[in-house]
């Protein structure tokens, strides 16, 4: 049995750098253009959104919970920001990254306090955000003219490297040390691995779930500001897919759903998989709709691949 | 001569013939032998881990034996599964477990066991509400089989699992059943406790019955005989015609103690100066009046069988559950929230009695087990920055001074042993610096040899200053370790012994005051 379980560790890591190399010698045979600079800049200005709400999601899942109101907090924080743009120019990054941050907070008292399933609360608050911010656009897109904001995310200051993905090298670089070297990080994986243990030792519990649910909001806040600045414009359910894509970047990186093991620093791989995958079946020509499939069963292997069944009593 | 074979064998349901099994580190039965005649009432006797359960559960087909056999109405019978063992006329009432609450009783009495009832792929609702009405009625229970089960209180409960055996067995076409009761009395009323007796006695006529209990008082009440456990194995086959409880009592202890495995040598008699107090504590359901104080170098011990409250008060001590009334004091000092964050900054730490689910995280390396109580002392100059070079001092420290025995600092807890996993466990609290350390049941199934090295560390402990508080039901543990010895019984205590280690109380003494 414990064989088995460091089978399972390892195969956490070597999976998805295994898979990545498949990837990219697969895309790359088939379109050379897939190995360019050009495209690898591409890449990153297609992955950095993702890369930052997956980071989020991955504190989340490390402390045994789900949020699935990433995408209504994208979109919400997204045309929000997007409406201040002409008043407050780079300003409203503050106005998105406070809703999305108090959206999180709300996530987190109601999942605490009111004692219902992190997975129940999330959900519902995803089409209650939805409908604010439906109500806020009235259902058209909001347009954003401000070069100086615009340059937030498709600028670029060092080299040719796009803006957007110092935002994400940042964000990971940053939070992978408050995972691994602060106090908050500790007990996010403590609580995620045994959290009746982790109270008698003396963990504020309700305090670290309410600031993991911050922490998700704040990142998806920040990631709708700068994804309406790449799109050019804050739409309704643009945040949309980030729902699916942020769990499975986490967990086909190796994070795994029944919390305390991972961790945000292996993230990276599974969000360079998602965005390796639609970046090359763009390349390819491969039909919108069908990506979504292949996304979806790429998911679910992942999880098959990773779980680790011997900790849990029922599947569910 | 063959006919007069079956004759006598048919006599018996069940024989176990020299059952033996054990679990990583503990021989949990050795060589156990019993026998079951039909109608007859068993009743097993014997203290935590003596293997009363195990072998039920062997016997239910949930654990399979290393070696011996089972012989089920004189056939080799050896269940892979409860539903097997079912199938063969055997069922178990679980303590708490059996019944899901949100269905109809009629639906939980034949869950699982559906198919009779199915015709053309269509569930025959009426008939199973006829059959459980009928089954309950024949049972002369006043349970309506259309309600929800939740509706039902614990005992009735009880009663529904019982009924459910009766009616498995009719639709398995079995005529004696054997039911195994698991302390099916815990949590129940003394009136609830006689309406089940009485119902068991009734239905003697029916089914055998192997049943364990904690009370002795209610094993010479209900059976006909009994067969007392100890350390695994199987001491004494009794008739409960003039047998008292203290004389199965005798049976059930009686161990000799050593004290050198106890490290008396190594007690020392306490400063007298007073440095934990409590004062007429109150948790409704679980204790009362409860008052004592310790002394700094004193190890108190706190006895009492199963459910008489001591667990509760160690929590409640902890600060981990609220007590309903009494103060608590620290070196003079009043504690008036009794939080488990204050206690921890009084210098108070709790070794809790379940090792796996509130003590060790098993998926998390060794290292992060033994500071995760420490970690707001150990950050890197006052900010919340974890001190991994500290962390992975102290921990080094720990492994080395207990003995700890992992590969690497950074194994993951659960590959350790059980004793290994207790090391970590204290090595945790120890490692906060505390004045006050409460332990429940430190040395729960783990082997002798990490027994003995826990006790020495436990002295060492005392030695350099801190006081314990050792709630335990390994009465040797307690009469061995302890400088004062405080029994409670239902929730009160019943008396207090000093245990200098020249003149160390008896089990026999404690015991009288226990039930």
């Amino acid at each position: 049995m414990p064989d088995k379980l460091v089978r399972r560790k390892s195969l956490g890591t070597i999976l998805p750098l295994g898979f990545i190399f498949v990837l990219v010698l697969f895309f790359g045979s088939i379109n050379p253009r897939f190995l360019s600079i050009a495209n690898l800049y591409n890449l990153i200005r297609q992955t950095s959104v993702l890369m930052i709400v997956a980071i989020g999601a991955t504190f989340v899942i490390l402390m045994g919970s789900i949020d699935l109101s990433v995408g209504s907090i994208v979109t919400l924080s997204g045309i929000v920001s997007a409406l201040f743009v002409p008043r407050i120019g780079i300003g409203s990054i503050f106005i998105g990254v406070v809703i999305g941050g108090l959206a999180g907070t709300i996530n987190g008292l109601v999942f605490v306090y009111g004692r219902v399933p992190s997975f129940l609360v999330t959900l519902a608050m995803g089409p209650i955000l939805e409908g604010i911010a439906l109500i806020i656009c009235k259902g058209s897109p909001v347009v954003i003219k401000d070069m100086n904001f615009l340059k937030i995310a498709s600028g670029r200051l060092i080299g040719n490297f796009p803006n957007i993905g110092i935002w994400a090298i940042l964000i990971y670089c940053f939070f992978t040390f408050i995972a691994f070297r602060t106090r908050y990080g500790r007990y996010v994986f403590t609580i995620g691995a045994g959290e009746k243990a982790s109270q008698f030792s003396g963990v504020s519990v309700k305090r670290i779930k309410i600031m993991t649910y911050f922490v998700s909001g704040f990142l998806s806040g920040l990631a709708g500001v700068l994804f309406s600045a790449r799109c050019q414009s804050g739409t309704a359910r643009m945040g949309e897919p980030f729902i699916l894509d942020s769990i499975a970047a986490t967990v086909v990186g190796g994070t795994a759903l029944t919390g305390g093991s991972g961790g945000p620093h292996r993230t990276i791989l599974g969000v360079i998989i998602m965005g390796i995958l639609s970046n090359g079946m763009n390349l390819l020509n491969v039909h919108p709709h069908v990506q979504i499939i292949i996304k979806g069963v790429v998911t679910i292997l992942a999880v098959a691949a990773t779980l680790d069944r011997s900790r849990l009593e029922f599947v569910k | 001569m063959p006919e007069r074979m079956e004759m006598e064998n048919s006599a018996n349901i069940l024989n176990a013939e020299n059952i033996t099994k054990s679990f990583p580190g503990v021989l949990a039965l050795d060589n156990v032998s019993i026998e079951v005649k039909q109608g007859e009432i068993i009743g097993i006797a014997g203290e935590n881990g003596a293997g009363k359960s195990t072998l039920l559960n062997i016997i239910a087909g949930i654990y399979q034996p290393d070696s011996g056999q089972l012989f089920l109405r004189s056939k080799l019978y050896s269940p892979l599964n409860y539903q097997q063992a079912n199938r063969n006329g055997v069922f178990m009432v679980f303590q708490e477990q059996g019944l899901v609450p949100s269905l109809y009783v009629y639906e939980n009495l034949f869950l699982a066991n559906e198919g009779s009832f199915i015709t053309k792929g269509i569930l025959n609702k009426k008939r199973m509400i006829k059959e459980a009405a009928d089954a309950m009625e024949s049972l002369n229970l006043k349970i309506d089989p259309t309600k929800l089960t939740w509706n039902y209180s614990f005992h009735e409960r009880q009663m529904i699992e019982i009924s459910k055996a009766f009616t498995l067995a009719k639709i398995l076409e079995i005529e004696m059943p054997l039911i195994l009761l698991d302390e099916p009395t815990s949590g129940l009323s003394d009136a609830e406790i006689a309406t089940l007796f009485g119902k068991v006695k009734e239905y003697s006529e029916r089914a055998s019955f192997l049943f364990i209990s904690h009370r002795l008082s209610e094993l010479i009440e209900l059976c006909d005989r009994l067969y007392i456990f100890k350390d695994g194995k199987n001491i004494e086959s009794l008739s409960t015609e003039h047998t008292s409880e203290a004389d199965i009592h005798e049976y059930m202890v009686g161990r000799k103690r050593e004290s050198e495995f106890y490290r008396e040598d190594l007690q020392i008699s306490s400063t007298g100066k007073e440095i934990f107090a409590v004062n007429g504590l109150m948790k409704e359901d679980a204790f009362s009046d409860v008052t004592f104080g310790l002394n700094r170098k004193e190890i108190l011990g706190i006895g009492g069988i199963v459910g008489c409250g001591k667990t509760e008060l160690g929590i409640c001590l902890a600060g981990i559950e609220k007590l309903d009334r009494g103060s608590i004091t620290i070196e003079g000092y009043d504690i008036h929230k009794v939080t488990l964050q204050n206690m921890m900054k009084r210098g108070v730490g709790y070794v809790p009695g379940d090792r796996k689910n509130e003590g060790i995280i098993g998926y998390l390396p060794v290292n992060w087990n033994v500071t995760l109580p420490s970690i707001p002392d150990i950050v890197l100059n006052g900010l919340p920055l974890l001190n991994i070079k500290r962390e992975n001092e102290i921990t080094r420290t720990f492994v080395s001074k207990f003995k700890i025995k992992t590969p690497r600092i950074t194994t993951m807890c659960y590959s350790l042993s059980g004793g290994n996993q207790q090391k970590v466990l204290m090595a945790k609290w120890v490692a906060k610096n505390l004045k006050v350390i409460i332990l429940d049941n430190p040395t729960r199934g783990i082997d002798v040899g990490a027994k003995e090295e826990i006790y020495k560390i436990l002295r060492d402990l005392v030695e350099q200053g801190l006081s314990i508080i050792l709630i335990t039901d390994d009465l040797l543990e307690l009469i061995g370790l302890s400088n004062r010895i405080v029994i409670m019984k239902d929730g009160i205590i019943t008396n207090e012994f000093e245990s200098p280690p020249e003149n160390k109380t008896t089990e026999n003494e404690l015991v009288k005051y226990m039930v």
